[in-house]
Protein backbone atom coordinates (compact mmCIF):
# COMPACT_ATOMS: atom_id res chain seq x y z
CA UNK A 1 0.00 0.00 0.00
CA UNK A 2 1.58 3.25 -1.03
CA UNK A 3 -0.58 5.98 0.41
CA UNK A 4 -3.66 6.77 2.37
CA UNK A 5 -6.55 7.94 0.21
CA UNK A 6 -8.76 9.79 2.67
CA UNK A 7 -12.14 10.83 1.31
CA UNK A 8 -12.94 13.33 3.99
CA UNK A 9 -11.51 15.00 7.03
CA UNK A 10 -11.77 12.99 10.24
CA UNK A 11 -13.26 15.15 12.97
CA UNK A 12 -13.99 14.44 16.56
CA UNK A 13 -17.70 14.50 15.89
CA UNK A 14 -17.55 12.02 13.06
CA UNK A 15 -14.66 9.91 14.33
CA UNK A 16 -16.49 6.65 13.91
CA UNK A 17 -17.70 7.38 10.41
CA UNK A 18 -14.35 8.86 9.46
CA UNK A 19 -12.54 5.75 10.59
CA UNK A 20 -14.84 3.56 8.56
CA UNK A 21 -14.09 5.65 5.51
CA UNK A 22 -10.36 5.30 6.17
CA UNK A 23 -10.74 1.56 6.35
CA UNK A 24 -12.79 1.44 3.19
CA UNK A 25 -10.36 3.45 1.11
CA UNK A 26 -7.23 1.92 2.56
CA UNK A 27 -8.44 -1.64 2.29
CA UNK A 28 -9.55 -1.13 -1.27
CA UNK A 29 -6.30 0.46 -2.29
CA UNK A 30 -3.98 -2.02 -0.56
CA UNK A 31 -1.74 -3.99 -2.86
CA UNK A 32 -0.42 -6.22 -0.10
CA UNK A 33 -1.90 -8.51 2.45
CA UNK A 34 -0.65 -6.94 5.67
CA UNK A 35 1.46 -9.25 7.74
CA UNK A 36 0.54 -9.53 11.39
CA UNK A 37 2.29 -6.80 13.31
CA UNK A 38 4.56 -8.11 16.07
CA UNK A 39 2.01 -7.49 18.77
CA UNK A 40 -0.41 -10.01 20.23
CA UNK A 41 -4.13 -9.53 20.50
CA UNK A 42 -4.97 -9.54 24.19
CA UNK A 43 -1.55 -8.27 25.23
CA UNK A 44 -0.65 -4.73 26.09
CA UNK A 45 1.01 -2.82 23.25
CA UNK A 46 4.58 -1.87 24.15
CA UNK A 47 5.05 1.83 24.59
CA UNK A 48 7.03 3.96 22.18
CA UNK A 49 8.00 7.61 21.88
CA UNK A 50 8.57 9.19 18.49
CA UNK A 51 8.87 12.75 17.16
CA UNK A 52 5.78 14.46 15.83
CA UNK A 53 6.03 15.34 12.15
CA UNK A 54 4.61 18.79 12.95
CA UNK A 55 7.10 20.06 15.49
CA UNK A 56 9.47 17.23 16.33
CA UNK A 57 8.24 17.02 19.92
CA UNK A 58 7.96 13.62 21.58
CA UNK A 59 4.65 11.79 21.42
CA UNK A 60 4.21 8.59 23.42
CA UNK A 61 1.61 5.92 22.87
CA UNK A 62 1.11 5.82 26.64
CA UNK A 63 -0.14 9.44 26.55
CA UNK A 64 -3.30 8.13 24.92
CA UNK A 65 -4.12 5.83 27.83
CA UNK A 66 -7.81 6.17 28.72
CA UNK A 67 -8.82 6.53 25.06
CA UNK A 68 -9.22 4.00 22.31
CA UNK A 69 -6.47 4.30 19.72
CA UNK A 70 -6.38 3.21 16.13
CA UNK A 71 -2.67 2.96 15.41
CA UNK A 72 -1.84 3.11 11.71
CA UNK A 73 1.60 2.41 10.26
CA UNK A 74 1.74 3.89 6.80
CA UNK A 75 3.78 5.77 4.20
CA UNK A 76 2.91 8.50 1.73
CA UNK A 77 4.36 6.47 -1.16
CA UNK B 1 -6.08 7.82 15.62
CA UNK B 2 -2.33 7.91 15.73
CA UNK B 3 -0.27 7.61 12.55
CA UNK B 4 3.30 6.34 12.38
CA UNK B 5 5.09 7.02 9.11
CA UNK B 6 7.81 4.80 7.79
CA UNK B 7 9.73 7.01 5.38
CA UNK B 8 13.27 8.29 4.93
CA UNK B 9 11.99 11.90 4.64
CA UNK B 10 9.22 12.61 7.17
CA UNK B 11 8.66 16.12 5.78
CA UNK B 12 7.16 14.57 2.68
CA UNK B 13 4.49 12.96 4.82
CA UNK B 14 3.81 16.35 6.35
CA UNK B 15 3.08 17.65 2.86
CA UNK B 16 0.92 14.58 2.22
CA UNK B 17 -1.01 15.16 5.46
CA UNK B 18 -1.56 18.81 4.52
CA UNK B 19 -2.76 17.80 1.06
CA UNK B 20 -5.19 15.16 2.34
CA UNK B 21 -6.13 17.31 5.34
CA UNK B 22 -5.32 14.59 7.82
CA UNK B 23 -6.00 16.01 11.26
CA UNK B 24 -4.86 13.20 13.54
CA UNK B 25 -1.44 13.16 15.21
CA UNK B 26 1.31 11.61 13.10
CA UNK B 27 4.76 10.65 14.34
CA UNK B 28 7.84 9.72 12.34
CA UNK B 29 9.82 6.49 12.43
CA UNK B 30 12.44 6.87 9.67
CA UNK B 31 14.71 4.20 11.17
CA UNK B 32 11.89 1.63 11.46
CA UNK B 33 12.45 1.49 15.22
CA UNK B 34 9.02 0.06 15.96
CA UNK B 35 9.64 -2.62 13.40
CA UNK B 36 6.64 -3.16 11.10
CA UNK B 37 7.72 -4.98 7.98
CA UNK B 38 4.86 -3.81 5.78
CA UNK B 39 2.47 -0.89 5.50
CA UNK B 40 -0.31 -0.21 6.09
CA UNK B 41 -0.93 -1.91 9.38
CA UNK B 42 -3.85 -1.16 11.69
CA UNK B 43 -3.77 -1.92 15.38
CA UNK B 44 -6.85 -1.32 17.49
CA UNK B 45 -5.75 -0.56 21.07
CA UNK B 46 -8.32 -0.23 23.82
CA UNK B 47 -8.47 2.36 26.59
CA UNK B 48 -6.18 0.21 28.78
CA UNK B 49 -3.45 -0.04 26.14
CA UNK B 50 -4.40 -3.60 25.22
CA UNK B 51 -4.35 -4.73 21.59
CA UNK B 52 -7.81 -5.89 20.56
CA UNK B 53 -7.42 -6.31 16.82
CA UNK B 54 -4.72 -6.22 14.17
CA UNK B 55 -7.00 -6.74 11.18
CA UNK B 56 -10.07 -4.64 11.98
CA UNK B 57 -13.27 -5.61 10.26
CA UNK B 58 -14.66 -2.66 8.34
CA UNK B 59 -18.29 -3.58 8.72
CA UNK B 60 -18.17 -4.35 12.41
CA UNK B 61 -15.49 -1.95 13.64
CA UNK B 62 -17.81 0.39 15.46
CA UNK B 63 -19.68 -2.37 17.30
CA UNK B 64 -16.68 -4.60 17.94
CA UNK B 65 -14.31 -1.91 19.06
CA UNK B 66 -15.46 1.69 19.36
CA UNK B 67 -18.74 1.11 21.16
CA UNK B 68 -17.56 -1.76 23.32
CA UNK B 69 -16.01 -1.32 26.78
CA UNK B 70 -13.04 -3.55 27.57
CA UNK B 71 -11.67 -4.97 30.78
CA UNK B 72 -8.15 -4.24 31.91
CA UNK B 73 -7.26 -7.91 31.74
CA UNK B 74 -3.69 -8.06 30.48
CA UNK B 75 -0.46 -8.09 32.48
CA UNK B 76 1.72 -4.99 32.41
CA UNK B 77 4.43 -4.82 29.77
CA UNK B 78 7.91 -3.49 30.43
CA UNK B 79 9.13 -3.52 26.85
CA UNK B 80 9.57 -0.22 25.11
CA UNK B 81 10.05 -0.08 21.39
CA UNK B 82 12.11 3.11 21.30
CA UNK B 83 14.84 4.51 23.54
CA UNK B 84 13.97 7.51 25.73
CA UNK B 85 14.67 10.91 24.18
CA UNK B 86 16.97 11.84 27.09
CA UNK B 87 19.46 9.20 25.90
CA UNK B 88 20.30 11.49 22.99
CA UNK B 89 21.81 13.94 25.48
CA UNK B 90 24.06 11.30 27.02
CA UNK B 91 27.57 10.40 25.95
CA UNK B 92 28.49 7.44 23.78
CA UNK B 93 28.66 4.27 25.88
CA UNK B 94 32.23 3.48 26.90
CA UNK B 95 34.12 0.54 28.27
CA UNK B 96 34.88 -2.99 27.07
CA UNK B 97 31.86 -4.55 28.77
CA UNK B 98 29.17 -2.57 27.05
CA UNK B 99 26.65 -4.68 25.13
CA UNK B 100 25.92 -4.20 21.46
CA UNK B 101 22.38 -3.18 22.42
CA UNK B 102 23.76 -0.24 24.43
CA UNK B 103 25.37 1.14 21.28
CA UNK B 104 22.35 0.52 19.14
CA UNK B 105 19.97 2.14 21.62
CA UNK B 106 22.27 5.14 21.77
CA UNK B 107 22.42 5.30 17.98
CA UNK B 108 18.62 5.05 17.78
CA UNK B 109 18.17 7.85 20.30
CA UNK B 110 20.52 10.13 18.39
CA UNK B 111 18.94 9.20 15.06
CA UNK B 112 15.46 10.06 16.38
CA UNK B 113 16.21 12.97 18.70
CA UNK B 114 19.71 14.27 18.01
CA UNK B 115 20.61 17.32 15.98
CA UNK B 116 21.26 16.71 12.28
CA UNK B 117 24.98 17.39 12.70
CA UNK B 118 25.32 14.39 15.00
CA UNK B 119 25.23 11.93 12.08
CA UNK B 120 28.89 11.02 12.61
CA UNK B 121 28.14 10.01 16.21
CA UNK B 122 25.12 7.99 15.15
CA UNK B 123 27.18 6.08 12.62
CA UNK B 124 29.91 5.43 15.19
CA UNK B 125 27.30 3.97 17.52
CA UNK B 126 25.78 1.70 14.86
CA UNK B 127 29.18 0.60 13.63
CA UNK B 128 30.17 -0.20 17.19
CA UNK B 129 26.96 -2.18 17.71
CA UNK B 130 27.73 -4.23 14.60
CA UNK B 131 31.33 -4.79 15.72
CA UNK B 132 30.07 -5.92 19.13
CA UNK B 133 27.99 -8.60 17.45
CA UNK B 134 24.66 -6.98 16.57
CA UNK B 135 24.89 -7.94 12.93
CA UNK B 136 21.13 -7.72 12.53
CA UNK B 137 19.15 -6.36 9.64
CA UNK B 138 17.92 -3.63 11.96
CA UNK B 139 21.41 -2.28 12.61
CA UNK B 140 22.34 -2.29 8.94
CA UNK B 141 19.07 -0.69 7.86
CA UNK B 142 19.34 2.13 10.39
CA UNK B 143 22.94 2.75 9.47
CA UNK B 144 21.82 3.14 5.85
CA UNK B 145 19.15 5.66 6.84
CA UNK B 146 21.69 7.82 8.63
CA UNK B 147 24.28 7.50 5.85
CA UNK B 148 21.77 8.86 3.36
CA UNK B 149 20.73 11.53 5.80
CA UNK B 150 24.35 12.65 6.15
CA UNK B 151 24.84 12.56 2.39
CA UNK B 152 22.01 15.06 2.05
CA UNK B 153 23.81 17.59 4.25
CA UNK B 154 26.94 19.65 3.92
CA UNK B 155 28.74 17.15 6.19
CA UNK B 156 28.42 14.42 3.56
CA UNK B 157 31.14 11.99 2.63
CA UNK B 158 31.15 11.36 -1.13
CA UNK B 159 30.57 7.62 -0.74
CA UNK B 160 27.66 7.96 1.74
CA UNK B 161 24.91 7.35 -0.81
CA UNK B 162 26.50 4.18 -2.18
CA UNK B 163 27.19 2.93 1.34
CA UNK B 164 23.59 3.65 2.33
CA UNK B 165 22.39 1.42 -0.50
CA UNK B 166 24.86 -1.30 0.50
CA UNK B 167 23.69 -1.11 4.12
CA UNK B 168 20.06 -1.54 3.08
CA UNK B 169 21.06 -4.47 0.90
CA UNK B 170 22.81 -6.03 3.90
CA UNK B 171 19.62 -5.56 5.90
CA UNK B 172 17.43 -7.08 3.20
CA UNK B 173 19.79 -10.05 2.82
CA UNK B 174 19.09 -10.84 6.48
CA UNK B 175 15.32 -10.37 6.20
CA UNK B 176 14.32 -10.71 2.53
CA UNK B 177 10.61 -10.37 3.29
CA UNK B 178 10.96 -6.96 4.89
CA UNK B 179 8.90 -4.85 2.54
CA UNK B 180 9.75 -1.45 4.06
CA UNK B 181 13.47 -2.09 3.75
CA UNK B 182 12.99 -3.29 0.19
CA UNK B 183 11.05 -0.12 -0.64
CA UNK B 184 13.94 1.99 0.64
CA UNK B 185 16.19 0.46 -2.04
CA UNK B 186 13.47 0.62 -4.70
CA UNK B 187 13.12 4.33 -3.97
CA UNK B 188 16.46 4.88 -5.74
CA UNK B 189 16.57 1.84 -7.97
CA UNK B 190 15.67 0.93 -11.55
CA UNK B 191 12.13 1.52 -12.79
CA UNK B 192 11.70 -2.19 -13.47
CA UNK B 193 12.01 -2.86 -9.73
CA UNK B 194 9.29 -0.42 -8.71
CA UNK B 195 5.80 -1.86 -8.23
CA UNK B 196 4.53 1.74 -8.29
CA UNK B 197 5.97 5.26 -8.08
CA UNK B 198 7.02 6.93 -4.86
CA UNK B 199 6.56 10.68 -4.96
CA UNK B 200 4.76 11.32 -8.21
CA UNK B 201 2.00 12.95 -6.14
CA UNK B 202 4.11 15.85 -4.84
CA UNK B 203 3.42 18.36 -7.62
CA UNK B 204 -0.30 17.59 -7.61
CA UNK B 205 -0.33 18.04 -3.85
CA UNK B 206 1.30 21.46 -4.15
CA UNK B 207 -1.13 22.56 -6.87
CA UNK B 208 -4.16 21.47 -4.87
CA UNK B 209 -2.92 23.07 -1.66
CA UNK B 210 -2.24 26.37 -3.39
CA UNK B 211 -5.65 26.22 -5.04
CA UNK B 212 -7.11 26.17 -1.52
CA UNK B 213 -5.21 29.35 -0.70
CA UNK B 214 -2.66 27.64 1.54
CA UNK B 215 1.11 27.52 1.39
CA UNK B 216 2.48 24.00 0.86
CA UNK B 217 4.82 22.63 3.48
CA UNK B 218 8.43 23.12 2.38
CA UNK B 219 10.44 19.97 1.80
CA UNK B 220 13.97 19.72 3.13
CA UNK B 221 14.91 17.34 0.32
CA UNK B 222 13.13 17.42 -3.02
CA UNK B 223 12.28 14.05 -4.58
CA UNK B 224 13.99 13.54 -7.92
CA UNK B 225 14.85 11.03 -10.59
CA UNK B 226 14.14 7.52 -9.43
CA UNK B 227 11.81 8.77 -6.71
CA UNK B 228 9.50 10.25 -9.33
CA UNK B 229 9.88 7.58 -12.01
CA UNK B 230 6.98 5.33 -12.86
CA UNK B 231 7.51 1.59 -13.19
CA UNK B 232 8.68 0.71 -16.70
CA UNK B 233 10.55 -1.90 -18.59
CA UNK B 234 14.09 -1.06 -19.64
CA UNK B 235 14.11 0.52 -23.08
CA UNK B 236 17.03 1.79 -25.05
CA UNK B 237 16.51 5.13 -26.76
CA UNK B 238 17.72 6.09 -30.23
CA UNK B 239 21.42 6.76 -30.78
CA UNK B 240 22.74 10.31 -30.63
CA UNK B 241 25.91 11.86 -31.93
CA UNK B 242 28.89 11.97 -29.57
CA UNK B 243 29.43 15.60 -28.55
CA UNK B 244 33.24 15.60 -28.14
CA UNK B 245 34.74 12.53 -29.84
CA UNK B 246 38.22 14.01 -30.12
CA UNK B 247 38.40 15.27 -26.57
CA UNK B 248 38.92 18.87 -27.54
CA UNK B 249 36.84 20.48 -24.78
CA UNK B 250 38.94 21.93 -21.94
CA UNK B 251 38.99 19.76 -18.86
CA UNK B 252 37.54 21.00 -15.59
CA UNK B 253 40.40 21.67 -13.14
CA UNK B 254 38.37 21.04 -9.99
CA UNK B 255 35.42 23.40 -10.13
CA UNK B 256 32.86 20.60 -9.90
CA UNK B 257 33.14 17.45 -7.81
CA UNK B 258 31.33 14.34 -9.01
CA UNK B 259 29.95 11.51 -6.88
CA UNK B 260 28.45 8.31 -8.23
CA UNK B 261 26.37 5.49 -6.83
CA UNK B 262 24.82 2.43 -8.45
CA UNK B 263 21.52 0.90 -7.33
CA UNK B 264 21.62 -1.97 -6.67
CA UNK B 265 25.23 -1.92 -5.56
CA UNK B 266 25.80 -5.29 -7.26
CA UNK B 267 23.89 -5.99 -10.45
CA UNK B 268 23.06 -9.55 -11.47
CA UNK B 269 23.80 -10.77 -14.97
CA UNK B 270 20.99 -9.90 -17.34
CA UNK B 271 19.50 -7.36 -14.98
CA UNK B 272 19.11 -3.59 -14.91
CA UNK B 273 20.92 -1.11 -12.69
CA UNK B 274 20.44 2.59 -12.12
CA UNK B 275 23.41 4.95 -11.99
CA UNK B 276 23.22 8.14 -9.94
CA UNK B 277 25.77 10.85 -10.85
CA UNK B 278 25.81 13.96 -8.68
CA UNK B 279 27.61 17.18 -9.62
CA UNK B 280 28.59 19.62 -6.87
CA UNK B 281 30.09 23.06 -7.53
CA UNK B 282 33.03 23.52 -5.16
CA UNK B 283 32.46 26.32 -2.69
CA UNK B 284 36.21 26.77 -2.05
CA UNK B 285 36.57 27.93 -5.65
CA UNK B 286 33.27 29.86 -5.45
CA UNK B 287 32.16 27.74 -8.36
CA UNK B 288 28.58 27.98 -9.49
CA UNK B 289 26.41 27.01 -12.45
CA UNK B 290 26.02 29.44 -15.30
CA UNK B 291 22.46 30.74 -15.00
CA UNK B 292 22.33 31.56 -18.71
CA UNK B 293 23.74 28.31 -20.05
CA UNK B 294 22.35 25.42 -18.07
CA UNK B 295 23.38 22.41 -20.12
CA UNK B 296 24.77 19.49 -18.12
CA UNK B 297 24.99 16.20 -19.93
CA UNK B 298 26.85 12.94 -19.85
CA UNK B 299 28.26 10.88 -22.65
CA UNK B 300 28.53 7.21 -21.63
CA UNK B 301 30.35 4.42 -23.44
CA UNK B 302 29.06 0.94 -22.78
CA UNK B 303 31.15 -2.24 -22.95
CA UNK B 304 30.28 -4.74 -25.66
CA UNK B 305 26.84 -6.25 -25.09
CA UNK B 306 25.76 -3.77 -22.45
CA UNK B 307 22.77 -1.57 -23.15
CA UNK B 308 22.20 1.97 -21.98
CA UNK B 309 18.84 3.62 -21.56
CA UNK B 310 20.42 6.57 -23.25
CA UNK B 311 24.01 7.27 -24.17
CA UNK B 312 23.60 10.97 -23.39
CA UNK B 313 21.45 11.57 -20.29
CA UNK B 314 20.99 15.17 -19.26
CA UNK B 315 20.33 16.99 -15.99
CA UNK B 316 17.31 19.15 -15.42
CA UNK B 317 17.67 22.91 -15.26
CA UNK B 318 19.54 24.75 -12.56
CA UNK B 319 17.48 25.21 -9.37
CA UNK B 320 19.98 27.50 -7.77
CA UNK B 321 23.53 28.42 -8.83
CA UNK B 322 25.25 26.56 -6.01
CA UNK B 323 22.97 23.54 -5.70
CA UNK B 324 24.08 20.06 -6.66
CA UNK B 325 22.61 18.57 -9.82
CA UNK B 326 22.00 14.95 -10.62
CA UNK B 327 21.87 12.78 -13.68
CA UNK B 328 20.40 9.27 -13.46
CA UNK B 329 20.26 6.63 -16.13
CA UNK B 330 19.68 2.89 -16.37
CA UNK B 331 21.79 0.21 -17.97
CA UNK B 332 21.24 -3.46 -18.72
CA UNK B 333 23.98 -5.97 -18.20
CA UNK B 334 24.33 -8.95 -20.60
CA UNK B 335 23.39 -12.42 -19.38
CA UNK B 336 26.88 -13.63 -20.18
CA UNK B 337 28.76 -11.09 -18.06
CA UNK B 338 31.15 -12.51 -15.46
CA UNK B 339 31.14 -11.37 -11.82
CA UNK B 340 33.54 -8.56 -11.02
CA UNK B 341 34.18 -4.89 -11.36
CA UNK B 342 33.41 -3.07 -14.61
CA UNK B 343 33.72 0.51 -15.73
CA UNK B 344 31.47 2.59 -17.94
CA UNK B 345 33.81 5.25 -19.36
CA UNK B 346 32.01 8.55 -19.55
CA UNK B 347 32.46 12.27 -19.59
CA UNK B 348 30.32 15.19 -18.51
CA UNK B 349 29.96 18.51 -20.31
CA UNK B 350 28.70 21.62 -18.54
CA UNK B 351 28.94 25.37 -18.11
CA UNK B 352 30.43 26.46 -14.81
CA UNK B 353 31.61 29.78 -13.45
CA UNK B 354 34.32 30.62 -10.96
CA UNK B 355 34.07 33.46 -8.42
CA UNK B 356 31.21 35.89 -8.26
CA UNK B 357 32.42 37.88 -11.23
CA UNK B 358 34.71 35.26 -12.67
CA UNK B 359 34.65 33.74 -16.06
CA UNK B 360 32.20 31.09 -17.10
CA UNK B 361 33.47 28.19 -19.13
CA UNK B 362 32.22 25.17 -21.00
CA UNK B 363 34.24 22.25 -19.69
CA UNK B 364 34.54 18.50 -19.75
CA UNK B 365 35.18 16.09 -16.89
CA UNK B 366 36.17 12.51 -17.64
CA UNK B 367 34.58 9.88 -15.41
CA UNK B 368 34.79 6.16 -14.75
CA UNK B 369 31.39 4.91 -13.62
CA UNK B 370 31.91 1.74 -11.58
CA UNK B 371 29.56 -1.21 -11.80
CA UNK B 372 29.89 -4.33 -9.68
CA UNK B 373 28.48 -7.55 -11.10
CA UNK B 374 27.12 -10.04 -8.59
CA UNK B 375 28.60 -13.49 -7.96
Amino acid sequence: MHRLEMLRRVTAGTLGAGLLIVFATLSGASRLQAEPYEVRVGARHPDFTLPSIEDGKPVSLSSFRGKKVLLIHFASW
Amino acid sequence: MLGVIQEQHPQRCRLFAQWKQLDFPIVQDPINAIGPRVVPIFVAIDEHGIVRDTRPNLAAFEQQFLARPFQDDAPPVETKLTPPPRLASAEMPKGPDRAASDYRDYGDALALWGEPDRADDVLKAYNRAIQQGDDSGESHFRRGVVLLRRWETSNRHPEDFQKAVESWEQALARQPNHYIWRRRIQQYGPRLDKPYPFYDWVQQARDDIEARGETPVLLDTEPSGAELAAPARFRQSAATAEPDPEGRITRDDGLVQVETAGVPSRVAAGKVGRMHVVFRPQSERKAHWDADATELRLWVEAPEGWQLETQSPQASDVRSPNASRKIEFEFQVPESVQPGHYVLPAYALYFVCEDETGSCRFVRQDLNLSVQIKE
